[in-house]
C-alpha cells in the first residue's frame, strides 16, 4: 500500500465560521495506480491533494505514506518527504522565472543533497525523457506553455518520487497541447510511477484508471475504470 | 554502510544548498543591478570612512609617538608645570622660577642615574627669519640648547656636526640648521661654514640636519638651534620657557632616575620640606601611554560616529530584503514544494542579504585603504596596512548584512507553503 488516508479531515477557520474542506475522507492508493481526483469548484480537491504532498497537515485523521506516518511530522520532515517521495505539478507551471530549464529541474536535487555533476547527469536524462534536450538552456518565458508544464513534470520525476501530485496540470492548456501533456502522465504511468491528479475535465479523466469524485470535502464515488 | 551513505549525503547535502544560496544571492543581486549596487556604494562609503579613519589615526598616533617619545631609550622631560596638566592658574604657574643651567650642572654632578641632561629654550611659538645672501627661510622657531640637544632628541645630523660643550659655555654664534632652513637657504650649496643673519647677528652654521619626516609642529624640520648662552644673549625673552631633557643611564630603571632627579632638583631648587614642587617630571613612558590612549578614545570616538552611518545603510538591506522577500513569495512557495526546509529558505535570504553588504565591505575595505593611503601620503606620516582591521571592516559589513536581514530573512522561512505557491 502506497498511500492509506483513513478519517482525514482539514478545517479552515474564518472568523467564527468553520469550513471543512476536508470532511472525513477514507483512500487507499496501491502502487502505480493513475488516479483521477474530480468533483465541483470548492469541492476540497485542492485540500486534499495539499494533504497527500505533504503541503499542510490534516487538522484530523491518519495518513500513512509508503508504510510510514507522515500527519504528525515536523516542517523540517515534512519538507524531507515533500523531497523525496513527492513530485508535484501544478496548474501554474511554478517554475522559478530567472532559472533556465535544467536549473529548475535541479532544484529538488539541489535539497536533496546531490552533487553538481550528478545533478547535471539527472537533469539532462529527465529532460530527454519528456522531449526538451534541447531546450535546456532556456527560461520559462522562452518556452511555450506546453514546454514548461513538461519542465515541471521533469521537474516532479527527477528525484524518482513515490507519487506524482498533479493539480489541474492541464488547465492552462489549450486542449491540443493539453492532450500531449496527458499522453507524457500515460507514458510515466506505464514506466511505473505512480499519478494522482485533479481534473475537472472528463475527457482528461478518461486517461486515469480511476476517478474519485468529492463533494463538499468527502468521497462521493470511487471508480476503477482500467 | 547504509547508515554511513545517509550521513555522507546529508553533510554533502549542506554544501549543496549553501552552494546553490550564494548562487542565488549573486545572481538576484545582478539582476537588480540598481537597488543592489545603491545599497554596496552606502555600504562601501560606510566601511570606506571608517577604515580610512581608523588607518590615519593609527598611522597618526604611531608617528606623533615616533616624534615625541623620539630617543630610542628612555628619557625624562622637565618644565615648570604639567604640560598636558590643567586645574592650575597658568599665571600661577608661569610666576615658578625657571629651570636653568645651575640646575643641569647640580644634576650633571650629583645625578648617578642621569646619562646626559640638556637643557633648552622654547620661544613659546615665536619665529624668526634667516637669511642667506638673497635666500630667506619662512618664519622658523630657533631654539636655545645645550650641546646634548642632538642625543637627546636623536637628531641625525647631515652635513657637519652638532656645536659642542666648549662652543656653548662661551656663547658662540654658531647654528645648527634643521633640515628645511637649510634646503631653503642652501639649495644646492654646502652650507658649512656659511654665515647667516638672523636679525642683525650673524651666525656660522656649523651643522645640517637630516630630515625628519615629522608631522609635528614644534620639533619638526623648521627650526635651528643655537647654544642657550648664544640665545640668551641675543634673542632672549621674558617668554622664553625653560625646560630640561634626561637620558637615564641604561642599568637604571625609569623610575630609578624619576625619583633620584626629583630629590636633586627639589635641592637644586631649595625647596624646604613640605615644600610644593616648582617643576614637573614627565617621563617618555608617560608621554606614549597618553598619546596612545588619546590616539585609541579619537580612534573610538570616530569609528562609533561611522558606525551609526552603517547602521542606517542596515536599515536599508532590511528595507530591500523585505522588498525582495515580498517579490519572491512565490519562489519560497516553490522551493518548499520542492523539499526546501525552512532553514534553506531562512539561510537563502541572509546569504543575500550578507552578501549585499559584504559586497559593499570589500569596496570599501579598498577604498578606505586608498584613501588613508593618500592621506598618508599628503601628511606625510608611515601607513600601514591596519590587518586586524580590514578583517573587522568585512565580518562587520557582512554581519550587518545578517542582522539587518534577519527579520526579512525569517519572515520568508516562516511563510506557509500553500499561501506562498498561490500569491500573486
Ligand atoms: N486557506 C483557506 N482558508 C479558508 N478556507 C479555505 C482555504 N483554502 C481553501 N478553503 C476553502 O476550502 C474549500 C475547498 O477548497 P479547494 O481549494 O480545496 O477546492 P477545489 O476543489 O480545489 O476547488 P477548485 O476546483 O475551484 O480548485 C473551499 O470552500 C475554500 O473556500
Ligand atoms: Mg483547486
Amino acid at each position: 500500500m502506497l498511500i492509506k488516508v483513513s478519517g482525514v479531515k482539514k478545517i479552515y477557520e474564518v472568523g467564527i465560521q468553520k469550513i471543512e474542506a476536508v470532511a472525513g475522507i477514507d483512500l487507499e492508493i496501491e502502487r502505480n495506480e493513475y488516479v483521477a481526483i474530480m468533483g465541483p469548484s470548492g469541492s476540497g480537491k485542492s485540500t486534499f491533494m495539499n494533504l497527500l504532498g505533504c503541503l499542510d497537515t490534516p487538522s484530523a485523521g491518519d495518513y500513512w505514506l509508503n508504510g510510514k506516518e507522515v500527519s504528525n511530522l515536523s516542517d523540517d520532515e515534512l519538507a524531507r518527504i515533500r523531497n523525496r517521495e513527492i513530485g508535484f505539478v501544478f496548474q501554474t507551471f511554478n517554475l522559478l522565472p530567472r532559472a533556465t530549464a535544467a536549473q529548475n529541474v535541479e532544484l529538488p536535487l539541489i535539497y536533496g543533497g546531490i552533487p553538481a555533476d550528478e545533478r547535471r547527469r539527472r537533469a539532462e536524462e529527465v529532460l530527454e525523457s519528456v522531449g526538451l534536450t534541447d531546450r535546456a538552456k532556456h527560461r520559462p518565458n522562452e518556452l511555450s506553455g506546453g514546454q514548461r508544464q513538461r519542465v515541471a513534470i521533469a521537474r516532479a520525476m527527477v528525484n524518482r518520487p513515490s507519487i506524482i501530485l498533479a493539480d489541474e496540470p492541464t488547465g492552462n492548456l489549450d486542449s491540443k497541447t493539453g492532450i500531449e501533456i496527458m499522453s507524457l502522465f500515460d507514458k510515466i504511468h506505464q514506466a511505473g510511477n505512480t499519478i494522482v491528479m485533479v481534473t475537472h475535465e472528463k475527457h482528461i479523466a478518461e486517461y486515469t484508471r480511476r476517478v474519485i469524485r468529492l463533494l463538499d470535502g468527502k468521497i462521493e464515488s470511487d471508480v476503477r475504470t482500467g | 554502510m547504509a547508515a554511513d551513505g545517509t550521513i555522507e549525503r546529508a553533510r554533502e547535502g549542506k554544501g549543496q544548498v549553501w552552494k546553490e544560496n550564494f548562487r542565488q544571492a549573486v545572481e538576484v543581486i545582478r539582476t537588480h543591478r540598481m537597488r543592489s549596487g545603491l545599497l554596496i556604494v552606502g555600504v562601501a562609503i560606510g566601511v570606506t570612512t571608517v577604515l580610512a579613519m581608523v588607518t590615519v589615526m593609527s598611522g597618526l598616533g604611531k608617528r606623533v609617538q615616533k616624534d615625541v617619545v623620539s630617543a630610542n631609550r628612555p628619557y625624562l622631560f622637565i618644565s615648570r608645570f604639567d604640560p598636558m596638566g590643567g586645574g592650575r592658574d597658568r599665571r600661577d604657574l608661569l610666576r615658578r622660577k625657571q629651570l636653568s643651567i645651575r640646575d643641569v650642572k647640580f644634576l650633571e654632578e650629583n645625578c648617578g642615574s642621569c646619562e646626559r641632561v640638556d637643557l633648552n629654550i622654547d620661544p613659546q611659538g615665536r619665529m624668526r627669519v634667516l637669511r642667506y645672501e638673497g635666500e630667506r627661510t619662512n618664519l622658523i622657531q630657533v631654539v636655545g640648547s645645550t650641546h646634548n640637544f642632538g642625543h637627546m632628541y636623536s637628531i641625525t645630523i647631515e652635513h657637519g656636526r652638532f656645536y659642542t660643550e666648549f662652543e656653548a659655555d662661551r656663547s658662540r654664534r654658531v647654528i645648527v640648521l634643521g633640515f628645511g632652513p637649510a634646503k631653503d637657504l642652501f639649495p644646492h650649496r654646502d652650507p658649512i661654514g656659511k654665515w647667516i643673519k638672523i636679525d642683525n647677528h650673524q651666525y656660522e652654521v656649523v651643522g645640517a640636519m637630516a630630515t625628519r619626516g615629522s608631522i609635528l609642529g614644534g620639533i619638526s624640520d623648521n627650526y635651528a638651534v643655537v647654544p642657550y648662552t648664544t640665545y640668551e644673549k641675543d634673542l632672549g625673552d621674558r617668554f622664553d620657557d625653560y625646560q630640561m631633557g634626561i637620558t637615564i643611564k641604561p642599568e637604571y630603571e625609569l623610575e630609578e632616575g624619576v625619583e633620584e632627579v626629583h630629590a636633586l632638583l627639589r635641592a637644586s631648587r631649595k625647596l624646604g620640606p613640605g615644600e610644593e614642587n616648582d617643576f614637573y617630571i614627565t617621563t617618555s613612558e608617560g608621554f606614549r601611554e597618553m598619546l596612545a590612549s588619546i590616539t585609541t578614545y579619537i580612534s573610538l570616538v570616530l569609528v562609533v560616529i561611522s558606525s551609526i552611518g552603517l547602521m542606517v545603510g542596515g536599515i536599508g538591506v532590511m528595507n530591500i530584503m523585505l522588498i525582495s522577500v515580498s517579490e519572491r513569495t512565490r519562489e519560497v512557495g516553490i522551493r518548499m514544494a520542492m523539499g526546501a526546509r525552512r532553514t534553506d529558505i531562512m539561510q537563502q535570504f541572509l546569504i543575500e542579504a550578507a552578501t549585499l553588504t559584504g559586497t559593499g565591505g570589500l569596496i570599501g575595505i579598498f577604498l578606505g585603504l586608498l584613501a588613508a593611503r593618500g592621506v598618508a601620503r599628503l601628511i606625510r606620516f608611515p601607513y600601514s596596512v591596519p590587518l586586524i582591521w580590514i578583517v573587522v571592516a568585512f565580518v562587520f559589513s557582512a554581519s550587518i548584512g545578517l542582522i539587518f536581514g534577519l527579520y526579512p530573512a525569517n519572515r520568508a522561512a516562516r511563510m506557509d507553503p500553500i499561501k506562498a505557491l498561490h500569491y500573486e
